[in-house]
C-alpha cells in the first residue's frame, strides 16, 4: 500500500513534495479521485477487519479452544453385529437358540411385465411354489406381494440369477433352534414376528428382545440327550402314552435336564399338536403315588411322631367310609417304618400320616412347596390340586400320593430338599454363576435328612427298586405307582409309574425323576407296569450314563464308611426273608 | 528483489497446497480402507454367527451318537472303568507295573485292559438299537 501511494503521481495531500508540484487537480477530476480513494479505503478497512477476524479465529481454534493435537475419533470404534434377539446357550455354551438373517422374496406386480413368464421361471428355482398361485399374485393390483419367506442363501442366489425385474428381497431375522426337538419344552419357540410364545423364549421375552449378551441356561445338553433317549426307549418298550423326566442339581436346584414326551421340533412349532406341546413336567399335575411316602416319612420323622424303630399294624386293609386302603406288596403283619418304606405299604403310610395329623401334613407339604406352582422360569406351570377340606381320609390317601396332584418338577425339587440336608432350593433353569451361593429354606433337619437317605437306599437294595442297583454308584430313591383317577374312583390298569432317585445317596449331588403315563408290562417285566419295573430301569441307565459326564466317582459299596452311613435297622428276621 | 520474493511465496503456497491435497487424498484412502475393514468385520461376524449355528447343529448329540456307533469301536464308560488318583496304589508298595496295579474302586468289575469289542447288535451295552 505504502509503495503504491509513493509512486502514485496524483496523490493529493499526504506528501508535501507533491504539493508544490506542477500538477494541480481541480474541480470534477479531483472529486472523482477523492471518491475513488474513499472507496479504496473502505474496501481496505473491510478486508482488514475480515483478516483480523480470521486471525483471531485461528488463534482461538488452534491455541485457546483445542490446545492439543486433534484426536482421531473413528479409527477404533468397535464393530459389533447387531442382534435383534439374544442367543440362548446351555451351561457349556452350546447354542440352543439364535437368530439368523434370511432373505424373504417379495414382488411389486406393477413392475413385473409378464407374470406368466416370471412365474414359470420362478417355480424352476422354488419348486414348492404353485405356478397358478404365483401368477395370481403377480397379476394382482397391489404394489407388494410376498412370494416366499426365509429363503436359503442358495435359493436367494438362484432367484437373483433369474434377474426378473420387480422381484426384491427383504432381510428378516429368523429364530433358529439347532437342537429343535431336544430342548423344545424348555427353550420354547417364537412366532413369525420373533415374539416368544412358549418356554424360556416367552418368560424372558423382555430381556431377549433387547439383544445383547446371550442367556445361559442351567441345562446340560448331553444329559438332556441321555434322559430323552432313555425315556423314549422306555416309552416305546412299555407302550406308554407319555413320559417325562428331570435331572436336578440337589445342591443348587439347577435343572440339568428336563424332558417331556411326546415332544416336537421347535423350528416347526406351528405344526405340533397340543399334546406334544404340553410340558408334562411343569404344566402337568399328577397324583404321584407312593413317591409321596418320601414326604410322609420325612414328616413323621421330623415331627417325631414316628421313629425308625416304630412299627404299624398292616395286617388288615384299612376301611374308611366307602374306601379300602390295601397294600400292593401285602405282608399282613406289623411293619416297622423302614419296612413300610421299602415295601411301599399304603396301610403303614396312612397310619403314619394319621398319627402326625392332617394339619401337620398340610403344613409340611406346603412348606415343601408341593401345594403351590413351581417357581421356575417358565410360563407353563400347573397349579397343584388338593382337597379344600383336609379330612382324615384325605390325610390317609395323600400319605401315599393319592388325592393330591402336583407337578413332577416340584416332586423332584422337594425330594432334593429331603435328601440334601433338608434345604429346599427353588428349581431354576438359569445357570448359577460360580461362587454364587444358592439360598434355600430349611424344611427338615439334618438328622431327618440322614434317616431319609438310609431309607431311600434301602428301597434300592432290598425294596421295590432293586432294578436300580448300579455297581459303583449308590442310587437311592422311591418308586411310585399311581392308579389314574377316572370318573368314579381309580382305574386299576391305567397307571402313572414313576421313580425318583438321588445319587450318590451318601452325599446326594443329583436327583433324577422319571415317570411314564399308562405304561404296559412286557414279558421282561413279567407283565408288571409298576414304577419298580418301568421307571427304575430307565433311571438306572440314565445314572449310569450321566455319572461319568458329571464326574461322579464310583465308590465301593462294601466300604465300611459307606455301609455305616447307610446302615438301617429293619427287622433282623425280615431282612433274611427279603434277601431270599 | 520483489519478484524473487513473490516467486518464493508462490512456490511455498503451491507446495503447501499440493501437500495438503496429497494428505487429504491419503486420509480419504485410509478412511475407505477403514470402512471396508469394518464392513468385512461385520460380514465375517455374520458368517461366524451362521457357522456357530451350524456347528451347534452338527453337534447334535443324537447325530454324534449315531456316528460314534457307526465309526467308533467303543462302548459307553461304565462305573468300574475309572477312578481317582487316590484309589491308585502307591508306587513301590509292591504293586506290579502291569495294568492290574490300578485297582478300580469297584473290584467286582474287570479292569479294562483292552478295548472291549461288543458283538453286533448288543443291546445290553448300548441300550439302544441303531436306526
Amino acid at each position: 500500500m505504502i509503495t503504491f501511494r509513493r509512486k502514485h503521481p496524483c496523490h493529493p495531500h499526504h506528501d508535501a513534495a507533491y504539493n508544490g508540484g506542477s500538477v494541480r487537480l481541480e474541480g470534477a477530476y479531483k472529486e472523482m479521485l477523492e471518491t475513488g480513494r474513499n472507496r479504496l479505503v473502505l474496501c481496505a478497512a473491510l478486508f482488514a477487519i475480515a483478516f483480523a477476524a480470521l486471525s483471531l479465529r485461528l488463534v482461538d481454534v488452534t491455541v485457546i479452544s483445542q490446545p492439543r493435537e486433534p484426536q482421531l475419533d473413528r479409527a477404533d470404534r468397535p464393530v459389533i453385529l447387531p442382534l435383534e434377539r439374544a442367543d440362548i446357550l446351555d451351561r457349556n455354551g452350546v447354542l440352543l437358540a439364535t437368530s439368523l438373517t434370511t432373505a424373504s422374496l417379495y414382488a411389486d406386480p406393477k413392475e413385473v411385465r409378464d407374470p406368466e413368464a416370471a412365474a414359470r421361471q420362478l417355480v424352476t428355482v422354488l419348486p414348492e411354489l404353485k405356478m397358478a398361485e404365483v401368477v395370481g399374485k403377480l397379476s394382482s393390483e397391489r404394489r407388494f406381494v410376498w412370494l416366499q419367506r426365509t429363503l436359503t442363501p442358495r435359493q436367494e442366489y438362484e432367484v437373483n440369477r433369474l434377474g426378473i425385474p420387480g422381484f426384491y428381497f427383504q432381510r428378516e431375522d429368523r429364530r433358529v433352534y439347532p437342537h429343535g426337538v431336544l430342548t423344545a419344552h424348555v427353550v420354547g419357540f417364537t412366532n413369525v414376528d420373533n415374539q416368544g410364545m412358549a418356554g424360556i423364549e416367552r418368560h424372558f421375552e423382555d430381556t431377549l428382545s433387547k439383544g445383547g449378551a446371550p442367556l445361559v441356561l442351567s441345562l446340560d445338553l448331553r444329559i438332556q440327550h441321555v434322559l430323552r433317549e432313555e425315556l423314549l426307549d422306555g416309552m416305546r418298550e412299555f407302550r406308554a402314552h407319555a413320559a417325562g423326566g428331570v435331572v436336578l442339581d440337589a445342591r443348587t436346584g439347577e435343572v440339568l435336564a428336563l424332558v417331556s414326551l411326546p415332544d416336537f421340533d421347535a423350528n416347526k412349532a406351528g405344526e405340533a399338536s397340543d399334546d406334544a406341546r404340553f410340558n408334562r413336567v411343569t404344566l402337568g399335575v399328577y397324583e404321584m403315588g407312593s413317591i409321596f411316602k418320601v414326604f410322609t416319612a420325612a414328616m413323621a420323622l421330623e415331627t417325631g411322631t414316628s421313629k425308625l424303630t416304630s412299627s404299624y399294624d398292616a395286617t388288615q386293609p384299612l376301611h374308611i367310609a366307602r374306601f379300602t386302603i390295601s397294600d400292593y406288596h401285602a405282608k399282613r403283619r406289623w411293619l416297622t417304618v423302614p419296612e413300610i418304606f421299602m415295601y411301599s405299604s399304603n396301610i403303614g403310610a396312612a397310619r403314619m400320616a394319621l398319627e402326625a395329623g392332617g394339619a401337620v401334613q398340610e403344613r409340611f407339604l406346603r412348606r415343601l412347596g408341593l401345594l403351590s406352582p413351581a417357581k421356575i422360569e417358565l410360563s407353563e406351570t400347573g397349579t397343584p390340586e388338593y382337597p379344600a377340606l383336609w379330612r382324615p381320609i384325605n390325610t390317609m390317601t395323600i400319605a401315599f400320593g393319592h388325592g393330591v396332584s402336583v407337578e413332577p418338577l416340584q416332586v423332584a425339587a422337594s425330594t432334593a430338599a429331603v435328601v440334601d440336608g433338608g434345604i429346599l432350593h427353588d428349581p431354576t433353569l438359569l445357570k448359577r454363576r460360580a461362587g454364587e451361593g444358592a439360598s434355600g429354606v430349611r424344611v427338615i433337619s439334618e438328622r431327618t435328612s440322614d434317616e431319609m437317605r438310609r431309607l431311600m437306599r434301602l428301597v434300592v437294595t432290598d425294596g421295590t427298586a432293586k432294578e436300580g442297583a448300579i455297581p459303583g454308584y449308590l442310587l437311592g430313591g422311591k418308586t411310585g405307582t399311581a392308579e389314574k383317577a377316572v370318573r368314579h374312583g381309580y382305574a386299576k390298569k391305567e397307571l402313572l409309574s414313576s421313580f425318583v432317585g438321588a445319587f450318590p445317596i451318601t452325599k446326594p449331588k443329583y436327583v433324577v425323576l422319571a415317570f411314564f403315563d399308562e405304561p404296559h408290562g412286557t414279558a421282561k417285566t413279567h407283565g408288571y407296569a409298576t414304577g419298580g419295573w418301568t421307571a427304575v430301569p430307565v433311571v438306572n441307565r440314565v445314572v449310569q450314563r450321566i455319572a461319568p459326564i458329571l464326574g461322579v466317582m464310583p465308590v465301593d459299596e462294601k466300604d465300611p464308611d459307606v455301609e455305616k452311613a447307610l446302615w438301617v435297622q429293619i427287622n433282623p428276621q425280615e431282612r433274611k426273608l427279603a434277601l431270599n | 528483489m520483489m519478484r524473487r520474493a513473490v516467486w518464493l511465496w508462490l512456490c511455498v503456497a503451491l507446495g503447501l497446497g499440493f501437500g495438503v491435497y496429497e494428505l487429504k487424498l491419503q486420509v480419504q484412502g485410509l478412511e475407505q480402507r477403514l470402512a471396508k475393514a469394518n464392513r468385512d468385520i461385520l460380514a465375517d461376524e455374520e458368517a461366524i454367527h451362521v457357522l456357530k449355528a451350524e456347528w451347534s447343529y452338527l453337534n447334535e448329540p443324537e447325530r454324534i451318537d449315531t456316528l460314534a456307533r457307526k465309526y467308533l469301536d467303543m462302548v459307553p464308560l461304565a462305573g468300574g472303568q475309572y477312578g481317582s488318583f487316590d484309589a491308585l496304589a502307591e508306587r513301590g508298595d509292591g504293586a506290579d507295573a502291569g495294568p492290574n496295579a490300578a485297582q478300580p474302586a469297584t473290584p467286582s468289575l474287570p479292569v479294562p485292559v483292552a478295548r472291549p469289542k461288543p458283538p453286533k447288535g448288543n443291546r445290553v451295552t448300548l441300550a439302544r438299537e441303531t436306526q
